[in-house]
């Protein structure tokens, strides 16, 4: 009835040696955009950022933001050229004051949430 | 289907820990229960598995019903939701789309329809891995209706994202958390890149419109084990209809996983096999049935009422949103005693995937036990 293999469990074993686990804190992000970011494929080439603001738009989906870093000097390539040097997270630094956090998350009470 | 006794397995509580399931006890009493095993024959398991898939073409057509009129505000769906819901319906984007029906069944006949869990659905652990090691460990001859690990990892790879957002709330006994960790691991297994958020760090850009990770990087693609109905009626709710991320379960299970859905499902197809019948309003006084909230999950604020009276009633939070009411099965047992099973009777996106038996009381709770099955002959 089934070929099921035994999971991996490779990342239940993670969640289980931090149980209780503390949580990581992140700084309170007030600097300006900096326009730093650019869109590309999973290559790590440029593409349209119209293709990171619409997963609709994105075809095989396989697009994401890719941060250059403030202030680092650094340039975007043109559209299809390979980046490099920046960070699939959005650098403390560079976060915008127009980002907030907290919005989510108060209606659980502490106890599990399926059904 | 019957049930027989054995002894557990020595140290089974260490067993189950390690892969996962740390909560195994509650109140000092098992919660997943390998002293009593149900039995199933073939054919028992063709029935299950034909009704799950019936059941699911009910749910497509019901929600074709609902959109098409656009009767969200039966459901208590918020209205800036409802074109949310209806685009999401109609595109059909990439989605997980996995959830487990809850059965009635005596063995014989046809299974009845309790109820869908698809928002957040649990017990998925215990029903993919836990009980298949069981098994293989105890009666590695016996076979067991069970593809559920392996088609979650499929439909994982069905799904075009790279990286993938998992999030949900801290719970007291770790079983969220575990099971989103089991949920990464199925995905890790399609080759996808998991990053784990918490529900409360996620971040939301005015700007871009858009979700963010604690770090900061964009959410292109969210899992979330947390019910819709919290998510839109929380701050940031009002963000979902515009944001720009992909939902891993959609915002149309608002519908699917809400009992306003039920007398929806008999009102289309009345006397279905697999259905109870269902209504708005309470029965005629004398009429045995079960009320429900159409919000509730774990069995919270159900209540039974036979020969005029209420038998038996659980307590919780939900009802503000409304009720309905279900014609009572009487759920059988097969000990003789007064432990009564549910099949939860899973499916991954169209395809029947196994099943996990719950036992309890008459109301299926937070309780229940887990029991494992085979299948003889």
């Amino acid at each position: 009835m089934s070929n099921l293999k035994l999971a991996h469990v490779a990342v239940i074993a993670g969640a289980l040696a931090i149980t209780g686990c503390s949580r990581p804190t992140y700084d309170d992000w007030d600097k300006d955009r900096g326009g730093d970011r650019v869109c590309v494929d999973r290559q790590n080439r440029r593409v349209d950022d119209k293709k990171c603001r619409s997963y609709s738009n994105s075809g095989s989906g396989a697009f994401m933001w890719y941060y250059m870093g403030y202030n680092s000097g650094r340039r975007a390539p043109g559209y299809g050229g390979y980046v490099s040097g920046g960070s699939y997270s959005r650098p403390a630094y560079a976060a915008p004051s127009s980002t907030k956090f907290g919005g989510f998350g108060s209606t659980a009470h502490g106890s599990s949430t399926g059904g | 289907m019957h049930v027989k006794f054995y002894s557990p397995r020595p140290n089974w509580q260490n067993t189950v820990s390690s892969l996962g399931l740390i909560w195994n006890t509650t109140n000092g009493k098992p919660y997943w229960d390998e002293s009593r095993v149900y039995f199933f024959t073939e054919d028992q398991i063709t029935v299950i598995e034909e009704a799950t898939a019936e059941l699911y073409s009910l749910f497509i057509q019901a929600g074709d019903h609902i959109v098409k009129n656009r009767l969200f505000g039966k459901f208590g769906i918020p209205e800036f939701m409802w074109d949310a819901i209806t685009q999401s319906w109609n595109n059909e984007p990439p989605a997980l789309n996995y959830g487990r029906f809850d059965l009635a069944w005596n063995g014989i006949g046809a299974p009845k329809l309790l109820e869908f869990n698809c928002d957040t659905p649990t017990s998925l652990l215990e029903a993919a891995v836990i009980q298949w090691q069981w098994k293989e460990e105890v009666m590695p001859d016996r076979d067991q209706f069970n593809s559920l690990h392996d088609k979650l990892v499929a439909k994982w790879r069905d799904i075009p994202e790279h990286r993938i957002h998992f999030t949900h709330a801290s719970d007291a006994t770790g079983e969220d958390m575990i099971t989103v960790a089991y949920l990464r691991d199925t995905a890790e297994e399609a080759g996808k890149e998991t990053i784990q958020v918490p529900i409360d760090r996620i971040g939301y850009d005015t700007f871009d419109r858009e979700f963010v990770s604690e770090d900061g990087e964009t959410i292109r693609a969210l899992y979330k084990l947390y019910p819709w109905e919290w998510l839109v009626n929380e701050e940031f709710g009002k963000y979902i209809p515009t944001a720009t991320n992909l939902w891993l379960e959609p915002v149309w299970k608002m519908i699917w996983s809400n009992k306003a859905i039920l007398p929806i499902l008999w009102e289309l197809f009345p006397g279905h096999p697999n259905l109870l019948e269902a209504r708005w309003t309470p029965y005629p006084a004398g009429v045995d049935c079960v009320k429900k909230p159409k919000l509730s999950r774990e069995g919270a604020n159900v209540e039974i009422i036979r020969d005029y009276r209420t038998v038996e009633k659980t307590e919780g939070d939900y009802g503000d949103e409304g009720y309905i009411w279900q014609e009572l099965y009487e759920l059988p047992t097969f000990d003789g005693g007064e432990s009564y099973p549910i099949i939860g009777s899973w499916i991954v996106d169209s395809s029947p995937a196994g099943i996990g038996i719950r036992e309890g009381g008459l109301i299926t709770d937070n309780k229940s036990r887990f029991v494992p099955h085979v299948i003889v002959g």
